[in-house]
């Protein structure tokens, strides 16, 4: 107790009181005088005879002296006493108006006032040491709290882990920890955090086997363990020349790891803080416990939104796989309409005029003359020739898509070929501008059906003619080509937009990009060249720039001079 | 006077062949080859019927008929390969009066047009009504006049011969077959598309709501009649 916060009880006397002093000092006297008196009577009577009367009132005359000085020491007595208890009272309550409940009185007498002043020093210590307790408790309460409201705060099991070992180690003031978690198959326990350890300690003290060290039997006892040693020995889950290992435990009883703290060899636990400890590491273990509970809930979440993700990519994709066979079920169904709709009216358009043609002749024919009949008469064989042409390239189409298209492979030359489809297109299209313009030396004879290359060749001339203008040049040239032979035929037309050069060679291009039933043919003729080419291993491409014009090369084999 | 025909086709075969059989048949013919073209000549020359390809270079057939008949009821005979139902149906919609799939023969051809012509020129038979009148409906056959509300309508042949077969036979029902032999030829007689397609331009015409129709009531299953009064 602060020596200056003790009071000591004075007991002077106070000028107020030195009447009653002289009073009892001028009593005695009176009563020391009376008495010198009366033996001086005594002794001056010679026959030593005293009158009865002056006996009995010298006698009187002494008791009411003495009780008269035995009334003024009892007020006297009363008055200091009083005077003492008025100065314990005012210096109590001057110490509670300050606010300070200690009471500490000095008081050496062993009187009742004494004995009560001692009593009230015992209470007040009591009181105060209890009060000592009770805010001991309510600073672990506080700790408790804000260490639980702390670890409680995140739901990351790391950061619960190193906030929990954080506030343990500041709130004990032991400056080393470490938790270790037990495994899935509780065999082992590794370290998760640690505070204040040294690499070297942690390289040795990463993992411990269960039942093994303080921290194996921690977990296997699932009791506390404290160790008081010399010095660190990590090897054996020594950390610290004092430490403290506190098992993890569910409210069910399932181990979750150990808490390990430590200090130096100086550092002891009180009860309290050995309970603090304990309650500390339950409300770990909880928010531990719950960290964990939330990372598996949060696994089984987020499998299940991959699940669902996928699932949902899945079905997006079957959707889309069905959108698209849908789109082309769909174009499928556009394309075989318009098909059946451009067989139709190529077919009935010739039809239409053998039929009428003919039906005329037979109803009229004595009537027509006989160069309106003859021109009556080529109507029919033209249209019959074109239907006979449309037929064979339908066929031809078949054939090429059914993989069963037959050419005849024999050496023949390649030059005549072009020589004579050249000739013969001057002559059917009337466009005299087609012209070889270029034949490359030696041109060996080529591997092939040389009927289907006419075709070949009759379908670009015939081609550059029809999308170039009259009088513009279409020119033809012939190279040699390592073990192929290329022909190329350009026009000077208005070219073909690169987006459709791709897919110019498609069978029935023409009846989708027209989307016009017949107008413009059936758009088979690039389709099977590249059928007929193909079937010759050559290779068919075209090279156009639009409002420039176009070149359709085509490749064929060679013979090599080696062949037999 | 002979008739004369206005051919629309882009096929000079065809045109060829269909000039001579018609001339050889007494008709004045004229050509085009194209929608536009056809369009210039018939409002040029306002010939007597046209023969009408669909599938022509610029402009759909069916786009010229479309334009003709917003002033015209000049009959037309549409020519062509396309021979799916739903053309042929929206053929006689657009105001087609007869349909002709590619290919035919000259003698059905002439048939077509004969018939296509009589009903432009039918006079008035003697028994034939003079005129009939039923609600807001009137019909002057003298003088092929027909009124709703006082409101002259505009008929083709075919859908004013129609009108008057079954105006003719007012209060009995008029079998499908019997109609399409009287208004087109017994050549017709099983074709129920151009007689549902022709009744049913008719109505727009004449009705005031064409889907309750009040003058040419249909007889489910059989045929149509128009009532009496």
């Amino acid at each position: 107790m602060d020596a200056g916060k003790r009071l000591r009880v004075d007991t002077d006397l106070f000028s107020p009181r030195a009447l009653l002093i002289g009073v009892i000092v001028l009593e005695f006297a009176v009563l020391m005088g009376a008495v010198v008196l009366v033996r001086q009577r005594l002794l001056a009577v010679p026959d030593g005879v005293i009158a009865l009367q002056t006996i009995a009132l010298f006698t009187l005359a002494c008791i009411i002296l003495l009780t008269m000085l035995v009334v003024s020491f009892g007020v006297l007595f009363q008055s200091l006493y009083n005077e003492r208890i008025r100065r314990v009272s005012a210096l109590v309550e001057e110490q509670i108006a300050r606010g300070d409940l200690r009471v500490d009185l000095h008081e050496e007498s062993s009187d009742a006032l004494g004995s009560l002043i001692a009593s009230i020093n015992r209470l007040s210590r009591s009181y105060f040491e209890s009060l000592e307790i009770e805010q001991e408790r309510a600073a672990n309460l506080a700790t408790l709290n804000l260490v639980a409201s702390t670890i409680t705060r995140t739901l990351d099991l790391q950061e619960v882990l190193n906030i929990s070992l954080k506030e343990v180690s500041a709130t004990m003031n032991l400056p080393q920890g470490a938790i270790y978690m037990s495994d899935d198959r509780s065999e082992s326990l590794t370290m998760v955090s640690y505070v204040g350890l040294s690499e070297e300690t942690l390289r040795e003290a990463i993992t411990v086997a269960m039942g093994e060290g303080i921290i194996g039997k921690t977990a296997s006892t699932k009791e506390r363990q404290t160790t008081r040693t010399a010095g660190a020995d990590p090897a054996i889950g020594i950390i610290a020349p004092f430490q403290v290992a506190t098992p993890l435990v569910t409210a069910a009883g399932r181990l979750l790891g150990v808490l390990l703290i430590g200090g130096s060899e100086k550092r002891t636990l009180t009860i309290d803080e050995q309970n603090l400890l304990v309650t500390l590491c339950y409300q770990i273990a909880l928010a531990i416990d719950n960290a964990q509970l939330y990372e598996k809930v949060s696994q089984y979440a987020q499998e299940l939104e991959r699940k669902v993700e996928a699932r949902t990519r899945q079905l997006n994709r079957a959707v889309e796989e069905l959108s698209v066979a849908l789109e082309r079920a769909q174009e499928a169904d556009r394309v075989k309409s318009m098909l059946l709709s451009t067989v139709s009216h190529e077919l009935r358009t010739p039809l239409a005029t053998i039929k009428g043609n003919a039906s005329l002749i037979r109803a009229h024919h004595e009537r027509l003359s006989v160069e309106v009949l003859k021109e009556h008469l080529t109507d029919i064989e033209e249209e019959t020739d074109k239907l006979t042409e449309l037929i064979s390239n339908l066929l031809d189409m078949s054939r090429i898509e059914g993989g069963v298209l037959q050419i005849d492979p024999n050496p023949f030359n390649l030059v005549e070929v072009v020589n004579d489809t050249v000739s013969a297109a001057r002559i059917r299209t009337g466009r005299q501008a087609i012209d070889i313009v270029h034949v490359d030396d030696d041109v060996p004879l080529c591997l092939g059906d040389a009927r289907r290359i006419e075709q070949v060749m009759n379908n670009l001339l015939d081609n550059a003619v029809k999308y170039s203008e009259d009088g513009t040049p279409v020119t033809v040239c012939v190279r040699r080509r390592e073990a192929m032979t290329e022909v190329a035929v350009a026009d000077r037309g208005k070219g073909i937009e690169p987006e459709k050069q791709v897919l110019i060679f498609d069978r029935f291009f023409q009846v989708m990009q027209s989307g016009d039933s017949g107008r413009h043919g059936f758009g088979l003729g690039l389709s099977i060249c590249r059928g007929l080419i193909d079937a010759h291993n050559g290779k068919i491409w075209l090279e156009s720039t639009p409002g420039e014009g176009s070149t359709f090369y085509f490749t064929i084999p060679s013979i090599r001079e080696t062949d037999p | 006077m002979s008739r004369t025909i206005l051919i629309v086709d882009d096929e000079p075969k065809i045109i060829r062949f269909l000039n001579t059989t018609l001339e050889l048949s007494g008709y004045t013919i004229l050509q085009a080859e194209n929608g536009m073209q056809a369009i210039e000549v018939y409002e040029a020359n306002r010939p007597d019927l046209i023969i009408l390809d669909l599938g022509l270079p610029d402009i759909d057939g069916l786009d010229v008929l479309k334009h003709i008949r917003t002033y015209s009821t000049v009959p037309v005979v549409i020519l062509t390969a396309r021979d799916g139902e739903a053309d042929k149906v929206r053929g006689l919609e657009l105001g087609a009066d007869d349909y002709l799939t590619k290919p035919f023969g000259a003698a059905e051809l002439e048939a077509r047009i004969q018939a296509v012509l009589r009903r432009v020129e039918w006079s008035p038979q003697p028994d034939d009504l003079s005129t009939f009148s039923l609600h807001n409906l009137h019909i002057d056959f003298k003088r092929r006049r027909v009124t709703v509300s006082d409101e002259e309508i505009h008929l083709t042949p075919t859908e004013y011969d129609l009108l008057r077969v079954l105006v003719n036979h007012a209060g009995e029902v008029m079998l499908h077959a019997n109609l399409l032999t009287q208004v087109w030829g017994e050549e017709y007689k099983n074709d129920l598309a151009i007689l549902r397609v022709n009744i049913s331009r008719l109505r727009q015409k004449l009705e005031a709501d064409h889907r309750k129709p009040v003058f040419i009531v249909t007889v489910p299953g059989v045929g149509y009649s128009v009532p009496s009064e």
